[in-house]
């Protein structure tokens, strides 16, 4: 009785899968674990969690790790990965010029148009003109009101006001005559004073429609068509809220600036190609179809794509002993997304949506020193330990045993760095390929287009689904169905947005809604998964046509996820190709195939 | 204890306090709920606990939102009437008794009934929508201070 261990040394898990191999050459898997990988993949640091590993799947079958014959380790993947954002647009507005957020209670409501003018100047304001009053958080809301209720007795025309504390409403209902007021103008002091304002508020559950309005702004302001062009921006940022304020300053000036975000540059095995960022990820994307089959990718230095590049190009350098130069950037992913950014100069906090490229970059390089960390392993616990088996074979041997497969078959590997697709033909030949962008790069689009800067709670909302605390007692899920509980909820969580993490609910603290929250993490899934998807499969499959691929399952830790693997199993509806979650023997799901492989590999050499 | 006929019509959050319920206490609490736009009704009842006085309010409104005031006790509690009796969803007591908890109560009173998220004291009144995101500016003092702050968080957030 022979007692082998395959183990798979991954970028987050490593896994153990334990075989007995009988007199006869059959073999049998008694055992498998998963633990997560201690240091970076291909480094000693693995030893630690590859022992914790062998000692969760010996413990079950009462083996002791000295009673194995060998120890297997994958010929890892020698591919790592890293994701950048790059900002391409951003609104400035070089003096003080508009106000366009959401306060929870804006006053009255309706359009006032007026000049800006203190509360306390109010007072011996004239007659003929229309004002719009500025409340510091100083003054009470009675004194406000009180002040608002004088003017108006003389004859003044209030057409709006502004205030800093959250008062609109209890301004409002002590108001003689309504008029539109906007509260929880954070910076008030940057107000500046005489010049023409306008204010909207909107009905409740309705969002304002003039000042949203590039060409009512124009009207309400007498712009000319230059000046129309200018106030886009405003107009852009103020759309979907229910209360807003435009100041028309003399020297006013807002614009959108497009910020340079440097070049790549893609050399390909016949042709070369500049590209600029801020083209946006769809050009990019058709320049790299075009070039490929890429050789290396540069980007320019000092811009953040270029630290990125330098980062994953250093790490790589470092784990294998070899020169930065050496280490060449092989593949790259471009995704558009947008980013929340706050406006340069706003009063209030506002923010616009900027222009933004997510990417992502791998390195590949020859080998990673598996040798050495055999070498430490088998020190460590006295048992033969080799180094055996090419991963993407290892890992189509392991999906093979997945009931209902047969080759030609592909194995999608969903890890967290890179995209590994890699195919089995009827004649047992090997094609395989390494992508860009993974989950990873899924976490950085949510936590971006999200404005969260977090990228754990990104991380959260990209594996769990959402829900809505709708009462102290029940919750309901974003497919509509409604949780009860027994005892109350934390009152923390009541009215909000959670995700249902393995530890329980965890509160969003943005206003976004539970439909924009999960279209965000469905879209960024759908621009990395299904798009990587399919160029690994162009890559991989005779011809380069999907279509003869006849079967295909998906593994690593992605493939577990909620909604990715019915993601790309819908995109290759239309091919005809048999797609689904690996099921490694029968039993593991799209985990352990590595590991399963090279113990099935092992025992098929010992076979007479 | 409780005019029951009267008051059975009255769509509000109720609050029900006795005699020794100061207006400084009251006011407040009635303030957030107007704020909020949500409607309240204040009764003057016999004597008794905070806790006990909310749970009675909520089980009468209808919109199953109560305060209780004990102004001897300084004691207030806001209470649902899903929730047990013995457990208000907030309790505010002397020393933290003043106008700003009070409003907050009825802020939190009204948001209830909205079911929109509740507003708690450590959070900034004025929500910035995207919070880490850094104020740039150029001229005053004040931009300068409010920069310093943000990169003191950002390093021990970091670190």
């Amino acid at each position: 009785m022979v007692y082998i261990a395959g183990v798979d040394v991954g970028n987050n898990s490593t896994e153990v899968a334990i075989g007995r191999l009988d007199k006869d050459g059959q073999v049998n898997i008694l055992s498998s674990a998963m633990v997560r990988t201690v240091g970076i993949k291909g480094t000693i640091r693995n030893a630690m969690g590859i022992i914790d590993a062998l000692d969760l799947a010996l413990r079950p079958i009462g083996i002791h790790r000295t009673d194995l014959s060998v120890v297997l380790l994958n010929e890892a993947t020698p591919v790592i990965g890293d994701v950048a954002m790059e900002t391409i647009t951003e609104t400035v507005i070089t003096e003080s010029a508009m106000i366009g957020h959401n306060p929870s209670t804006p006053g009255g409501q309706g359009l006032g148009l007026g000049t800006t003018i203190t509360l306390d100047m109010l007072q011996s304001a004239a007659t003929d003109e229309r004002w719009i009053a500025i409340v510091p958080g100083t003054v009470p809301f009675r004194t406000a009101a009180a002040n608002l209720n004088t003017a108006t007795s003389r004859n003044l025309d209030v057409a709006g006001a502004i205030a800093q504390k959250d008062d609109a409403v209890l301004i409002h209902n002590r108001l003689h005559r309504p008029i539109p007021i906007v509260d929880e103008v954070q910076h008030i002091e940057r107000i500046p004073i005489g010049m023409p304002a306008a204010i909207e508020v909107a009905a409740p559950g309705k969002t304002i429609d003039r000042l949203s309005n590039p060409y009512d702004i124009a009207s309400l302001f007498n712009l000319d068509p230059e000046e129309t062009r200018r106030v886009v921006p405003i107009a852009r940022a103020l759309t979907g809220t229910r209360s807003a304020v435009v100041i028309k300053t003399p020297k006013g000036d807002i614009q959108e600036r497009r910020i340079p975000a440097g070049k790549i540059t893609l050399i390909g095995q016949q042709r070369k190609a500049e590209v600029q960022v801020e083209d946006g990820a769809e050009t990019i994307m058709e320049k790299i179809g075009a070039v490929s089959p890429l050789i290396e990718i540069q980007a320019e230095p000092g811009t953040n794509v270029g630290g990125m590049f330098e980062n994953v190009r250093k790490v790589m350098a470092e784990l294998t002993d070899q020169p930065v130069s050496a280490i060449q950037v092989r593949d790259i992913l471009a995704v558009d997304t947008l980013k929340p950014q706050k406006v340069l100069g706003s009063l209030a906090g506002e923010y616009s949506l900027g222009n933004a490229v997510g990417l992502a970059a791998m390195v590949e390089t020859h080998k990673l020193p598996m040798r050495r960390l055999a070498q430490k392993l088998q020190d460590e616990i006295m048992v033969p330990v080799e180094v055996g088996g090419i991963e993407a074979e290892m890992a189509i041997r392991g999906a093979l045993t997945t009931p209902g497969t047969k080759a030609p078959l592909a194995v999608l590997d969903l890890g967290g760095g890179s995209t590994d697709a890699s195919l089995i033909n009827e004649a047992g030949e090997i094609q395989s390929v390494h992508l860009a962008g993974a989950g990873e790069m899924v976490t950085l689009l949510i936590d971006t287009e999200l404005g969260l800067e977090d990228r754990d709670l990104a991380e959260q909302i990209k594996r769990f689904p959402l829900a809505k605390v709708e009462t102290l007692f029940h919750i309901r899920h974003e497919d509509g169905s409604v949780q009860f509980f027994h005892e109350p909820l934390d009152p923390r969580l009541f009215g909000r947005v959670v995700v249902l993490s393995d530890d329980g609910p965890i509160p969003l603290m943005i206003k976004e809604p539970l439909s924009k929250i999960s279209t965000v993490r469905q879209q960024a899934k759908e621009k990395v998964f299904v798009q990587n998807a399919l160029r690994a499969l162009s890559v991989v499959a005779p011809a380069g046509n999907i279509r003869l691929v006849g079967f295909l399952v998906m593994v690593g830790g992605s493939a577990l996820d909620f909604e990715i693997p019915k993601m790309i199993s819908d995109a290759l509806i239309d091919y005809g190709v048999v797609t689904g979650r690996a099921n490694v023997r029968g039993v593991e799901g799209p985990r352990n195939a590595v590991a399963t492989g090279l113990v099935l590999a092992y025992a098929e050499k010992q076979r007479p | 204890m409780i005019p029951q006929t009267e008051q059975k019509e009255k769509i509000a959050v109720w609050i029900f306090g006795f005699e020794a319920s100061p207006e400084g206490i009251v006011d407040p609490i009635l303030l957030g709920l107007e704020e909020e736009g949500i409607p309240a009704e204040f009764r003057q009842v016999s004597s008794d606990g905070a806790e006990k006085l909310a749970k009675l309010a909520a089980d009468g409104s209808p919109l199953n939102v109560g305060i209780g005031i004990n102004g001897a006790e300084r004691a207030v509690a806001l209470h649902h009437r899903d929730l047990p009796g013995a457990v208000p969803l907030f309790m505010v007591r002397a020393p933290d008794l003043n106008p700003v908890q009070l409003r907050l109560l009825g802020t939190n009173a009204a948001r209830l009934v909205k079911g929109e998220p509740l507003a708690f004291q450590e959070q900034p009144a004025f929500s910035t929508e995207f919070p880490g995101a850094t104020e740039v500016s150029e001229d005053t003092l004040n931009e300068i201070a409010a920069l310093v702050l943000a990169n003191i968080l950002r390093n021990r957030n970091e670190g």
